[in-house]
Order: structure tokens, then sequence, then C-alpha cells
């Protein structure tokens, strides 16, 4: 196999480390996926995370004059676990078959070709969901139906909120009050007994359960700087829906209590 | 004996909500099942705990059920050549104490609202209890997982070797 140049390597890896970086996976899978490529080629990769940076190093351990650093910095992290089975393939692929940089680059930019999925099966599967875990914390069908509602005016808000690039903690504020709000005017037409479960659940969909976890994994892995940062930014968002109930609960007198 | 249809009703709403929940993730679409089917196992695992087994602190009950989740995920993932967090992550979604999490904040802002001494104790303590379990419950959901992940450290590296995807390009290797 012919080592490919490290400007060509680095150019690629960049690319691969910024897709990776952006799509909701644990620290410790971009690093593993992207040293295999680097070790594949015969070089050396190093990777420092911060939360939105990554600072890529890269060197040719038979010749240390060799050698290229970059920071990247990180699109807002889109969860996409299509592509981070794909692009932890892809790295496999390399690994086993492909060892040709031009091919890696021509599956990779297959790859990130954004493949959109209908927004509306978006907002209608998570208002479905958020109903039946209004269900699952004891709430009854009238809780269920405003719940439904709620949700679906939330995640089309926040569809529309995504698609005009507001800031996501803006986007929990607002889709948090006017979710919470809905609620509480729909608990007025007396069609529910549960209406605390439903003012509860409404606001459900916001809260950024995968990156708490991802971030959780990220400190048991030793990745603990950007483990916690990350633990501070679900902080702030969940801070955020906060507001919005709090909002919600200040117009509605605290009935709720 | 007690019926075990309120086990069913609770997975069968768990695996909806999983479903949905996953969906936002834009995983791959038969994954979408495996996670609903996860869900609902995880949530009805806990609720039978708790229901069952008189398990008295709900955030014990869920470090289990995570784990089970963890556990099955990892094998899901084998079966569908997938990263276990693609299938396990978004079924612990139904899991997340929300409830308790919106009593917690309730009863923030009521204390910071209230004026009787009495009664701002009262809230005060339900904050903390709130608080409290929230906390234990989500954490307990993290590092239920997490701990598959580690036991089966190497394993989830390796899910996605050989998954296919990139099949047609083994015939460059004999080029190289």
């Amino acid at each position: 196999m012919q080592k490919p140049d490290i400007q060509e390597l680095s150019d690629f890896l960049i690319d691969y480390v910024r897709a990776m970086g952006s799509i909701g996976t644990y620290s410790s899978r971009v690093n593993r996926c992207a040293k295999r490529i680097a070790e594949t080629f015969g070089y050396t990769l190093t990777l420092n995370f911060s939360f939105a940076h990554i600072n890529v190093s890269i060197v040719d351990p038979q010749d240390y004059s060799s050698f290229r650093s970059y920071l990247i910095t990180l699109k807002p992290t889109h969860l996409n676990f299509s592509l981070v089975r794909d692009l932890s393939a892809l790295s496999w692929a390399i690994y086993d078959h492909i060892h040709d940089l031009r091919v890696a680059k021509r599956c990779f930019k297959k790859l990130i070709r954004i493949q959109k999925r209908p927004f509306y099966y978006y907002i209608i599967l998570q208002s479905i969901a958020n109903a039946a875990l209004s269900r699952l914390f004891e709430g009854d069908f009238g809780t269920m139906i405003i719940v439904l509602f709620a949700t679906l005016l939330g995640t089309s808000l926040r569809v529309l909120f995504t698609y005009m690039r507001l800031d996501e903690r803006i986007q929990c504020i607002i889709c948090s009050f006017l979710s919470s709000y809905l609620t509480f005017w729909g608990t007025k037409f007396d069609c529910t007994q549960t209406p605390e479960v439903a003012l509860g659940t409404s606001i459900l969909y916001l809260i950024p359960g995968v990156f708490f976890i991802n971030s959780v994994i990220d400190i048991l892995q030793n990745y603990i700087q950007i483990g916690i940062s990350r633990i501070t930014n679900v902080a702030i968002i969940i801070s955020c829906v906060a507001i919005g109930v709090y909002a919600t609960l200040t117009f509605s007198n605290f009935r709720f209590l | 004996m007690q019926s075990l249809s309120p086990v069913f009703i609770d997975m069968f709403f768990a695996a909806l909500a999983g479903f949905g929940f996953a969906y936002s993730c834009k995983p791959p679409v038969r994954v979408l099942f495996l996670s609903a089917i996860l869900a609902s196992i995880g949530h009805g695992f806990r609720f039978a705990l708790v229901e069952f087994f008189s398990i008295p602190n709900l955030a014990i009950a869920t470090f289990a059920a995570s784990f089970l989740v963890g556990c099955c995920g990892m094998l899901f993932a084998k079966i569908s050549k997938t990263p276990s967090e693609v299938i396990a992550f978004p079924a612990l979604l139904p899991m997340i104490p929300g409830i308790y999490a919106y009593r917690a904040i309730l009863y923030l802002f009521s204390f910071i609202n209230e004026k009787d001494m009495t009664l701002k104790t009262h809230n005060l303590v339900e904050f903390f209890d709130y608080f409290l379990t929230t906390v234990s419950i989500t954490l307990a959901l993290a590092v239920g997982v997490s701990i598959t992940l580690l036991i089966f450290f190497e394993q989830s590296f390796m899910v996605t070797r050989n998954s296919g995807i990139f099949d047609r390009y083994k015939k460059y290797k004999k080029f190289f």
C-alpha cells in the first residue's frame, strides 16, 4: 500500500472528525474510529476534545518532521445515528479492505450527503411518543390528548425555529412556554383528572436525554473535560425548559400545585 | 397473584414512546423497531420490579432496567451490526424522570413565592425530595447503560466491522 500524503490524509480526517463529532456520539468512538483510519495509512493521530472544538494532531511516526495540527470547530450537534453507524463502519472498511484514500473519500462524501427525512414524521411521532409518555406517568386519556396537541405545536415550532437557525436555548424557552401554556388551556376544559401530569409531560420532548447519557459515558471513559462541558450544556437547556414552564405557572397562578 | 396486564400496558406505551423518541435520533429504520422493543423491555422490567418485587427505590429499579437495556442493546447490536448506543440510548428516554423534575421545579418556585414559613419549609423539603429523586434516577439511567459499554468496551467498537455497507469495495483490496 502506498502511503498517502500527510496533507491529503489530514484533510480527510478533519472532515471525518468534524462529521463524527457533530452527530451525537460519545468521544471515545470518535477517537477510536479516527485513529483506526490514520493507523491504516501509516500515521499516528491524537485528538483532544473540548465542547465546541477538537484538536487534531497527525504525525508520521517514521518522520517526525512530517506533522500537522488543526483545531476543528464543531457544527451544532444534530443527532444522526444512521451516520454514526455508517461512519463507524467506514473506519472498519478502510482498515480491512479500502486501502485507498481516494476511495475512502468517495465513500465518505456519499455518506454525509444529507438524506432528509420528512419533518412531519418527526412531528407526528414525537407527539405520539410524548402522549404515550404521559400515560406512563399515570395520566388519563384526556391528558394524552392534551399532551399530543401541545407537543404537536411545540415540535412544529421547533422544526420551524431550527430551519430559521434560531439559538437552541431560545427555542427551548419558547417551545416549553407554548407547549405548557397550551396544556394549561387544555386542562381548563375539564377533560382530564391529571392536569399536573399533562403539564409535566408536555415539555419532556425538549429534554436532551441522549446528550446527557453521552456526557456520563464520556466522564466514565476518562474524557472528563468534554463530559463536564456537555453536562453543563444539558443543564443550561433544562434550565431554559424550566423558564418556559415557570412562565406558564406564573400565568396560571400556580394552580397546579 | 397479581394480574400481569398492567405490565403489558406499560410495555406497550413504553414501546410507543421509545419508537417516537428514537425517530428523532435518525437511526437506521430497522433499528427503530429494536429501540421500541428495548424500551418496552426496560420500562416493563422497571415497572415489574417496583410493582411485583416491591423494590422501594425507583433509582435502584431504574439502574437494573438500564443495565438490562444495555445488555440487550449489546446483543441486538451484534445481530444488527449497529453500535449499541444507537439502539439502547433512545430506548432509555421513556425512563427519564420528567414528572419528578417538573414537580421539583414547581416546589422550588413555590418555595420562592411563599411567605408563610411553615409552607416555605414544606415546599423546600418537597423540592429536595423530588430533585434528589430526579438526579438519582437520571444518574442511574446513564450509569446503568454506561457500565455495559465499559464491560463490553472492545466489542462495542467492533460491532460495525463487516457490516456489509462497503462490501462492494472489497474488490479494491487486491490492487493495494
